[in-house]
This record gives C-alpha cells, structure tokens and sequence, in this order.
C-alpha cells in the first residue's frame, strides 16, 4: 500500500509547516479545523507552543459549517478573535475538511481583509502534503505580502530563509544559526520578526537553509535582485563531534536535503569515502547526487542502506526502527518533523 | 482576457452553446481554450471530430500521478481550439465539485495560461451551481462573466434562477458577474415572451438568440459544431454573433 507508513509515525503535514513558519510573527493565525489539526500543530508539532506566545486559533469548524458552507461564520469568528488580538496581519490555514469541501481562500480573504482592514494571508495547506510543502507556501506568500519596499542595500545583512524547529530541532536553532553567519544575520521567523520581513531587500544575500526557503529566496532575487546561495551554517555539536571517526567509511545521511548536503560537505571535508543522502522531503535539483535517493515508502532508507553498502547512517533515531537490518554505525541527527517530542518524552 | 462560464439546467445545451462559440471565437482568429467542468466529460467532443477525450481526473486515477505537460490532459480541435475535460468520479461516488477544483489547481500548476496566452477561456459547467467545486470556474482569478443558458421550459427558468441568486450571493467574494442570458430556443409556445419576462424580472440582457436548428443534431451527429459543418446558417451566424459581441465589449473594457 502506497505511503502507509507500518513502523514510524506520520511526518510533521503542511499545515504544521505554515504554523511553524509564522509562530513568532505576531499574527492571528487560524486553523481552519474543528480543533484537531491545531491540536496536532500546537501539542506535537511546535515546540515553542510551550515557551512562547503565539496567536493561534482553531476556527472550530462543526460538521453543519463544513456542510453548509459557512464562510461568513468563520469569517465572523475570526473578526472576534481579531478583536482582542489586533494583530498586525491575519493568517488563514487550510486542513483536510477544507481541502475537500474546496473552501475558497481567496474568496475568505477578501472578506477577512474587508472586515478588519489588516492584511489577511492565507495559505491552502491541505494536511496531506509534508511540512516542508506549507512552510514554503507560508515563506512566499509573507515575502510577497510584507517585503515590498526597494531598501539600498546594507553590506553586512544576510536573510536565513527556511529555519524552523521542525527541520534544526530546537527553539534556539535561530540563534545558533545566527552566531554561524558571518555579518548581521535575519533568521526569519527565528528571532527576526515582521519589522525585518519588510527590510528584506536590504539584504546583501539571502541563506536558505531547508528546501521550504527557495520560493521565498527567488521571489526575493526576482523582485528586488537580492542574490541566495543555499548554506547550513549550523549543526549540533555532538553530530559534529562524531565526524572525524568517519574517515574512510561509506555514509547515508537521511534528513531534509540542504542539510543532509551540507552535512555531506562536511565528511568529504573529514575524509569520509563516499557519502549519500536520502529524504523523504522537497528537493533542489542542484545538489541531488547520482548516489541519492528520495524515499517514498518507509523501507526505502533500508533498501538505500544496502544499495549504497553504508558503514554508517546519520539520521533521526526515530528511523532505526526501520532499518533493523543495518548493521553498521547509526549516529543520530535529530529531526524534529520526523519524531517530534517523541524521544523528548522517553 | 475573455474568461466566460457558461451555466444552465442539466441538458439546456450548455455544450453546445460552450463549443459553437468556442468555434466561433476560432473563426475570429481568437486563440481560445475550452475546459468542460462535468464528470460526463463530453463538452469538447464536437471540436474534437466525435473523439472522447481522456479527462484529467481519469488520467490522475490511471497514472497515479500529476501529469508534467499540457498535452497530456489536453487536445487541440477545431480552429486550434484546446480541448480540457475535468471529468470527475462514477456517478454516485466521491466528489465531482472537488475533481474541479483539484483540475483547475493543475492547470494553474501546469501555467495553463501563462503558456498558452488564450484570448478566449470558455467553463462550460454542469447544470446548476450545486456545491462549492461547481462555483470554482467563477472564482476570482477564473470566469468573470457568466453566461445562464436557457429555453422558454419553466424548469430551465426556474434553473436559471437559481444560478442568477447564487451568483449575486457571491458579490462581496469578488466572483463572475452574470452577462446575460443564451435563449437556447426549444419550440416552446411563448418562448420568446416567457425568456424576455425573466430576463427583465431579473435584470438580465438576452445576449444571443439561437434558433430551433436541425442542423445542430445533424451536425453533433457527424462530431461537428455547426460553425465548422457550416458556418453560413442562420444558427451559426448567431453564435458568430455572440463571440462578436463578447470580443468588441472585451476590446472596449482593455
């Protein structure tokens, strides 16, 4: 059966992405769900939820909404809640319910944006699609909507596009990354707020750190010429620490593919003999090597594995499960849309 | 660009209409695509010489997968015509209405109309505005005008009505608005009267007048509109007609 994962856990869905995207905004953002979904997002998938304030809401969609076609009542619901919040933008999350009843999201935009005079984004996740598909969505349509002006451009400013705990693992990631770049870093959405979203063209260069940061990064090139390159600045130091014993040995890397890639550079750089990357997420064509895979099922990392004769694996350690026939070295690389608290919890 | 979604009761003529102006359009020298919104999928098979053409839902359940080119949903018929079918599940299964929208997110990632810059986009929608997915071809961004075919029957007014309301109800959406109404004639005692009674009850204007014809069924017969079987009849001058009208008022709004 195609997709139906037996051994691991679903992966972080798109909407999770969205949310993730733009927790430290400062928006109203609503679910479009019955409480589920940002159940999910909240509890599982966005660790901040439990050491940050965010605006997020579900729009607590019932059954005779969804049937019916109630688009003034959410619409109703979300100005109440705008009320209170008097956020700065509003943004508007698809799930499966209104993915299949085929909510029309412009169409609730233009009477969100009416009715409270704010800017209303909305982002057509469908909770079918990864993480990575959403927060891509999220990234270019708050670039397109907030990064307007033609600022002259500040030589020591450098955009990180594509940093959220989902893929680095960590509340802090945004600084670490941070510290790793060279000149004033903006992680958006990590650390660097709406205020630097609007000063984006100020930007020297723009770093995109995970495959859901390109759209946004070549909207950015388009509109305002700033050139990207795609970088990983940062690692965790125990992974790091574990590199110079990989000298010689045949390495699979499973993670979102810039940093597999990046983390690929960094074994070449330790003598590794070769070294592979599979992922399960979006990829860019221009670093995907003869050798790498893109999985689908979840007995491709282990079929990978053996294809590739790997010594080792660095992944999440969420993935040992199914590679029980692997016998080398397994070093983790936590990822958090893969296991999320899981391991936290144990 | 001229967007146009045509509506009206089950079996009034809506595929005949759609694709004799689609014709007509092409006579014009206009580049025009047809995209027929029903899971019957049979709006382009007169442009298409009597062929079926495979709907883009059939080919997403037989491939598995989102197709990488147009032309692998798409045929060219008469005049150049490009042909699109949404097709949808078996009847009595899944969801037509979302086939629809799923279809028109393809296209939209295929870059449909960046690609083939068409003058002229022609919706030709199942019977009445149902559920959301039938409203999708007057969404922003799609149809902005919407043509009611209907005859002088009291259920194709009463049908027609209806999707006059639900299209008004869509104001504050920023949706199609309704152009004016086909009179599909079908030998109706009154006809004429009873049409031109709606049409002002509802502040509508009856944009084309297309004659009781034979020759439409003669033509379909041989996979043909009657703009490609003969173009000089009266039934086809009237299409020719209504894609003058709708291109000079196009023209006047650019």
């Amino acid at each position: 059966m195609k997709g139906f994962l037996k051994q691991l856990s679903p992966f972080a869905p798109d909407n999770s992405g969205v949310v993730s995207a733009l927790f430290e905004l400062g928006g109203l953002i609503a679910i479009c769900d019955a409480g589920g979904c940002t159940g999910n997002v909240c509890g599982f998938d966005e660790p901040r939820w439990f050491t940050m304030r965010s605006a997020v809401f579900s729009t607590g969609m019932r059954d005779m909404d969804a049937i019916l076609g109630r688009d003034k009542l959410l619409v109703e619901k979300i100005v109440s809640a705008q009320n209170s919040v008097k956020a700065p933008f509003i943004v508007l999350v698809g799930t499966p319910v209104p993915a299949v009843i085929a909510t029309d999201f412009k169409a609730l935009r233009r009477m969100t944006e009416k009715q409270t005079g704010v800017p209303v984004l909305t982002v057509e996740s469908t909770g079918v699609n990864y993480y990575d598909k959403g927060a891509s969505k999220a990234y270019e349509m708050l670039f397109d909507t907030f990064a307007v002006e033609k600022l002259p451009v500040d030589q020591e400013s450098v955009g990180v596009i594509g940093a959220t705990p989902l893929d680095f693992s960590s509340c802090c990631a945004g600084r670490y990354i941070g510290e790793a770049v060279k000149g004033k870093a903006h992680v958006y959405g990590m650390g660097s707020g709406l205020e630097e979203i609007k000063r984006a063209s100020a930007n020297k260069i723009n770093l995109v750190v995970s495959p859901s940061g390109i759209a946004a990064a070549k909207l950015l090139e388009k509109r305002f010429g700033t050139p990207w390159q795609i970088d990983v600045p940062y690692f965790p130091e125990e992974l790091l620490a574990a590199l110079p014993a990989l000298e010689g040995k045949r390495v699979l890397v499973i993670h979102q593919q810039f940093a597999a890639s990046a983390l690929r550079k960094k074994l070449i750089a330790c003598r590794a003999a070769d070294v592979a990357v599979g992922t399960f997420f979006m990829t860019e064509k221009s670093l995907f090597m003869a050798q790498d895979r893109i999985f689908k099922e979840e007995d491709d990392p282990a079929a990978a594995a053996k294809e590739f004769n790997a010594d080792v694996v660095i992944a999440d350690r969420h993935f040992k499960k199914v590679l029980r026939d692997f016998k080398g070295t397994f070093i983790d690389f936590p990822h958090f849309a893969v296991s999320g608290r899981l391991w936290e919890a144990k | 660009m001229l967007k146009i979604a045509v509506y009206g009761k089950g079996g009034i003529g809506k595929s005949t209409v759609t694709s004799n102006l689609a014709a007509a359009f092409a006579m014009r020298g206009k580049k025009v695509i047809q995209i027929g919104c029903d899971p019957k999928a049979d709006s382009t098979v007169n442009l298409l010489n009597g062929e079926h053409l495979m709907p883009v839902m059939n080919y997403l359940q037989e491939h598995d997968r989102d197709p990488e080119k147009i032309e692998d949903i798409a045929k060219e018929g008469f005049g150049g015509v490009l042909c699109i079918e949404t097709g949808g599940p078996t009847p009595g299964l899944g969801c037509a209405g979302r086939g629809i929208v799923t279809t028109f997110a393809l296209l939209e990632s295929l870059e449909l109309f960046e690609e083939r810059k068409p003058d002229v986009v022609l919706y030709d929608v199942l019977g009445d505005v149902v559920c959301g997915g039938f409203a999708a071809p007057i969404r922003e961004g799609y149809a902005s005008k919407v043509l009611i075919v209907t005859s002088g029957e009291k259920m194709a007014l009463y049908a027609a009505g209806n999707i006059k309301r639900a299209v008004d109800n869509f104001a504050d959406r920023g949706y199609a608005t309704v152009r004016g109404v086909v009179m599909n004639r079908r030998a109706v005692e009154n006809e004429e009267e009873k049409v031109r009674s709606f049409a002002a009850a509802n502040s509508l204007e009856i944009v084309a007048d297309i004659p009781r014809s034979n020759d439409i069924i003669r033509y379909e017969d041989m996979g043909k509109t009657v703009i490609e079987g003969d173009a000089s009849l009266e039934v086809s001058q009237a299409f020719l007609k209504l894609a003058d009208l709708l291109i000079a008022e196009e023209e006047q709004e650019a």
